[in-house]
């Protein structure tokens, strides 16, 4: 078995409110390997999101350890975590964040040439990948002028046009209809088993969680793993 | 602010203590010295209190004026930023302000790069910010931190742009203005800015060729034109004045004037000038028939015409920013003007 893509040891954070101190996450253990898609799931409020965070290096103030890829990020400065997020890891949020200006291709473009990518070849594989979700005619379409649907196809094709290792996502169908957010997850989850990519896919939704390889749920600030 | 001391008043009618003795030196200078109308030693008493009501009078005036010198800042006060605090409400407007905003946005680039800090460090001096409802949203006594937002756009230098070809990036920003801990002056704290940062990390320089080719064939649709009667020409003796003045570039300002790299590029090549005579001209009857607002959208946007003209690196970037520049002022007029993407 390769190493693991992600692995966090002990990660807690707190949040301090007036007198009060919030123990969000408590110790959390978690493993991730290569191509394994896993679901966090709990309640709204459990710490999903905070984990996410911690995991994707977006915030500081967490303690404990995250290894990404073997390296691990409490010993890096503000650029090496940077190149991190950058290298190893996709994101998809509950709104898709795309940038307004830029039409769908140029949305997935753009993550490509910060990573270094010729722009021919770029938009070649920004094409495949809005093609394969279904969006071959709305190419040149601003994300204003797409549907919540198709924005978040992009947002998905954005998060995995680089090949990243591990694609974090954040209640990634939880803005849409139930229709469409099978739609939108079951593509989303056969384009990351496509590319050979991790995931780690928070949401609440129990149905959605079970078309993952594996569970693990949020409680008390701690993990419990379900196969 | 400097107030006047009214003079004092003198003692036209003088109260009870006139008709006291006078202190004998009061005495004494009166015993030696001419006597007038009136010599009792009252009126020297009155002389002398008089006398240091005007000294004291003085004195307070000057312990209380200030020296107009006083209100400029001393480099040493400068630079241990004792400097009284500015309004707020200005510093979110200011343009060192903005020029710290720049400097953050091209330093966030290169980090999501991952590369090329000087290079991004050199094009933001080249770069042009612009700032649009600039507004103070809170102010954080304890720290002294000023919260602010506006509408930021993001003019890049000739010569390169974003994914595609944009020059101008956009966004709704927040910034939090604050004092260095080190005392060197303030900082900016940057959010909501990734609609500029992340395109600006995909910055790369234009094809050159490509613009050539763009720009040849649109020569010849710009030919010069008769001077009209509302496009000054430059007179004869100025061109001679200024030996880099070419006698057959004629455009739409007067040479004998031209400051900018851009002005004397236009001076000297026939073909910017005349691009540049049609551009005036065209301006000069937008004016004249545009609304209020059309005006003032054309003198804006003007403004940064210039300010993307003089920056150019190659004549063919110059003849661009004619073109396009003509074509906006036709949008604007048409109603069909969009901000640049």
């Amino acid at each position: 078995m390769s190493d693991p893509v992600l692995v966090t040891r002990d990660l807690k954070r707190s949040f301090v409110q007036g007198d009060a101190t919030i123990h969000v996450l408590r110790g959390v253990d978690l493993a991730i390997q290569p191509g394994e898609i896993v679901a966090l799931l709990g309640p709204s409020g459990s710490g999903k999101s905070t984990l996410l965070q911690a995991v994707g290096l977006l915030e500081g103030g967490f303690e404990g350890s995250i290894r990404l890829n073997g390296e691990e990020a409490a010993e890096l400065d503000d650029d090496g975590r940077t190149r991190l997020r950058r290298d190893l890891l996709g994101f998809v949020y509950q709104f898709h964040h795309l940038l307004p200006e830029f039409n769908a291709v140029e949305n997935v473009v753009l993550p490509q040439l910060v990573h270094g990518a010729e722009p021919p070849a770029a938009r070649e594989r920004a094409r495949q990948l809005l093609g394969a979700l279904g969006l071959s005619e709305r190419l040149d379409h601003r994300p204003s002028k797409l549907s919540g649907g198709e924005q978040q196809r992009v947002a998905v094709a954005r998060a995995l046009a680089n090949r990243p290792p591990l694609v974090l996502a954040d209640e990634p169908t939880g803005n849409l209809d139930e229709h469409t957010a099978d739609a939108v997850l079951a593509e989303f989850l056969n384009l990351v088993r496509g590319e050979g990519s991790a995931a780690l896919v928070a949401t609440h939704n129990e149905r959605l969680a079970g078309k993952m390889d594996r569970i693990v749920r949020l409680v008390e600030g701690r993990l419990e793993q379900k196969a | 602010m400097n107030e006047r001391v009214p003079p004092p008043e003198w003692p036209i009618n003088p109260g009870p203590d006139a008709a006291e003795p006078a202190p004998p030196a009061a005495r004494a200078a009166v015993t030696h010295g001419k006597r007038t109308r009136r010599s009792s030693p009252g009126w020297a008493t009155l002389v002398l209190v008089g006398g240091l009501i005007i000294v004291a009078l003085l004195v307070a005036y000057l312990m209380t004026s200030r020296n107009p010198e006083q209100d400029k800042l001393t480099m040493n006060e400068l630079a241990r930023g004792t400097a009284p605090a500015p309004d707020p409400a200005k510093l979110c407007a200011s343009n060192a302000t903005y020029d710290l905003i720049k400097r953050e946005l091209f330093r966030r680039a290169a980090q999501v790069r991952g590369s090329d800090q000087d290079t991004f460090d050199r094009l933001s001096n080249y770069a042009v910010i612009r700032m649009e409802n600039p507004v103070m949203e809170s102010e954080d006594n304890s720290t002294a931190a000023i919260n602010c937002s506006g509408s930021l756009s993001l003019d890049l230098p000739p010569g390169v742009a974003v994914v595609g070809g944009r020059h101008t990036l956009t966004a709704d920003v927040d910034y939090t203005i604050e004092r260095a801990a080190d005392g060197s002056g303030n900082v900016v704290l940057l959010r909501n800015s990734e609609a500029v940062v992340t395109p600006l990390a995909t910055l790369a320089r234009i094809n050159q060729p490509q613009a050539e080719a763009r720009t040849a064939p649109l020569e010849p649709a710009a030919p010069a034109e008769p001077q009209q009667q509302n496009v000054a020409a430059p007179a004869p003796a100025n061109e001679v004045a200024a030996p880099k003045t070419s006698p057959v570039a004629a455009p739409g300002f007067d040479c004998s004037t031209a400051r900018s790299k851009g002005e004397e590029a236009v001076c000297t090549d026939s073909g910017l000038a005349a691009l540049d005579r049609n551009m005036t001209t065209q301006f000069r009857q937008a004016i004249a028939a545009a609304t209020g607002d059309q005006r003032q959208l054309l003198r804006r946007t003007g403004e940064r015409f210039i300010a993307y003209r003089d920056r150019c690196p190659s004549r063919s970037c110059m003849a661009d920013a004619y073109v396009g520049r003509m074509r906006e002022i036709r949008d604007i007029m048409e109603g069909r003007w969009q901000p640049p993407r």
